[in-house]
């Protein structure tokens, strides 16, 4: 909900740095990427920001991150929209990016959408927790380790000059076969798949690529979905070497359908741990 | 068209909810949407309003939040439609992407995207929030449309009078689509949708009609999409598979929202089983 409208007088250099901000079209300001154009105008920056958040002309998000509130008591969401919050929020702690169920939404590969919102950091990112809250909505924080995996990622705008950091459609795909719980789970991932295989842009070959990169078991997963959705070729091209190995890979890791004695795909070796009529349902969609 | 809520009110109820502010001005565009395609002459006993936006004037309170899924049985020229999707106003602009084929059979057209610009709103929505997507299928419609009202899902005040009314799929076709939705692509909300049909609808279904629609419909799938109907050969085995539905995952329970009232999965199987199954026996 909107706050109460307070009055809004504002003083030279807070008139000052508004106008800087509308001129470089941005709705964030941070103080350790702006501390130069802040200490250009006043070394007693902390104090004006101060002031502005007082006035309602700045919204803090913390840690020194604020949103500007083009009419003074506007809520976080009037503000600006949730994604330049989020990446004025996770920025500081380093690397991220909107994945898993979030970006499944995004590109529009399921129907349905979610209050809480998923997120990736690398390992050393400087956030520790698991959850935090932007603008009441819980931010779920998984953690990526390992440089090799961080790939498949898009700088998406949010507004004219606001950007933050999303998984490529194709990386969204192989992120619901590495962490589905994260995912919606396999009904929503398995349609989520048929959407995407259908599309004109889908690029299987950079699902193998970046496959490839998480894990052998997301990898043959990824082989097994694709060849499911008709793009047996791409996967056993890409994915070929990987086929025909022993050890036990399971479809859904996040067990969704219990313990039985499932059916293996003998080509990549994954165990079909969920229902050959649901499956073939869902990728029928 | 409709009163268009402050984005105030609107920022309240998605907090009450724990809907994202984007998703219910999404579905304004698409209430929007259907009262254009209304004032244009767009409906009427051939072409009528499916899916879960039919649902919500049957009382549904499943959050749907996509598509605008239409259905129409009278021979149409997508061209003509592209054009009547197309609204212009001083609150909301609404722009359809080109109608297309998506079937092999082309007896289904989608716009995708419908984009909006939700000019009465003073909160900004990123541009990939500002789409939705009409489907419109040309097969397997068999009954007349019913006119009935349309709903304010999120009690927003949406209508200075009575709400307007809009010819809707009938109940028993919608019921007959949703349970083949569910024995052949066994999507939950479909049998969410049942379970919501057989234990509040009940005894609105033409029991005859709703086993007619079903096997109709089961034949006419059967020969469209052969491998996807190839065990669900007769009425009996769409039976069996409403009687035994397997096991609902915790995620796919979690992946339907009601906005209020919500089932459990042990209750949507028990309700289906005992409340919907014996509308379709004779």
């Amino acid at each position: 909900m909107a706050g109460e409208t307070k009055a809004r007088t504002l003083g030279r250099l807070e008139a000052a740095l508004l106008r800087r901000l509308a001129e470089e079209q941005r709705t964030t300001l941070s103080v350790g990427r702006d501390r130069v154009l802040l200490e250009s105008l006043t070394p007693a920056y902390a104090m004006l920001l101060s002031r502005m958040a007082e006035k309602g002309v700045l919204i803090s998000l913390g840690v020194g991150r604020y949103v500007v509130s083009s009419w003074a008591g506007d809520s976080l969401a009037q503000a600006a929209p949730f994604n330049v919050l989020l990446d004025a929020t996770l920025r500081p702690y380093g690397d991220y990016y909107l994945g898993f169920l979030s970006a499944l939404i995004e590109h529009r590969l399921t129907d349905e959408d979610s209050w809480e919102v998923y997120v990736a950091l690398r390992e050393d990112g400087t956030f520790k927790g698991k959850q935090l809250r932007i603008d009441e909505r819980p931010v779920i924080v998984t953690r990526i380790t390992g440089v090799q995996r961080w790939v498949g990622l898009e700088h998406v705008r949010a507004t004219r000059r606001e950007r933050y950091w999303r998984s490529t459609l194709e990386r969204t795909l192989v992120d619901s076969l590495y962490r589905p719980r994260l995912s919606g789970g396999i009904e929503l991932i398995a349609g989520a798949w048929a959407r995407a295989a259908r599309r004109p842009d889908f690029d299987p070959v950079a699902v193998c690529r970046y496959a490839r990169a998480v894990s052998v078991a997301v990898a043959r997963r990824s082989g097994f979905m694709l060849s499911r959705l008709d793009h047996h070729d791409a996967a056993v091209e890409h994915l070929g070497d990987l086929r025909g190995q022993r050890n036990r890979v399971l479809l859904d890791l996040s067990l969704s359908y219990g313990e039985e004695p499932w059916s293996r795909d003998t080509e990549w070796g994954v165990t079909v741990n969920v229902p050959e009529r649901a499956l073939t349902g869902w990728l029928a969609q | 068209m409709i009163r268009f809520p402050k984005t105030e009110v609107i920022e309240a109820r998605a907090r009450a909810l724990q809907v994202p502010l984007p998703v219910i001005v999404r579905d304004l565009a698409r209430i929007v949407e259907i009262l254009n395609l209304r004032e244009q002459g767009f409906f009427d006993k051939d072409t009528v309003l499916a899916g879960g936006m039919a649902m919500r004037t049957y009382g549904s309170q499943r959050l749907t939040i996509y598509d605008a899924d239409l259905s129409t049985r009278a021979v149409t020229a997508p061209s003509q439609i592209e054009g009547l999707l197309t609204y212009t106003s001083p609150d909301i602009e609404i722009r359809p992407a080109p109608l297309l084929p998506t079937s092999d059979q082309g007896n289904v057209w989608k716009s995708d995207p419908v984009e909006f610009e939700p000019l009465w709103l003073t909160v900004p929505i990123e541009e990939n929030e500002r789409r939705f997507k009409v489907d419109l299928a040309s097969y397997g419609r068999l009954e007349d449309g019913k006119e009935r009202p349309l709903t304010d899902p999120y009690e927003l005040g949406l209508w200075s009078g009575h709400a307007p009314s809009v010819m809707m799929m009938r109940l028993e076709e919608i019921a007959a689509e949703k349970t083949l939705g569910w024995c052949a692509h066994r999507l939950y909300k479909h049998l969410a949708d049942l379970a919501f049909i057989g234990e509040r609808l009940h005894d609105r279904i033409d029991h005859q009609l709703l086993r007619k629609l079903t096997a109709d419909k089961l034949e006419i799938m059967r020969e469209l999409q052969p491998n996807i109907y190839q065990d669900l050969r007769s009425l009996a085995d769409v039976i069996a598979a409403l009687e035994s539905p397997g096991p609902i995952t915790p995620a796919q329970q979690r992946g339907i929202r009601f906005l209020r009232n919500p089932y459990t999965p042990e209750q949507v199987i028990r309700i289906v089983r005992e409340r919907y199954v014996p509308l379709l026996k004779p």
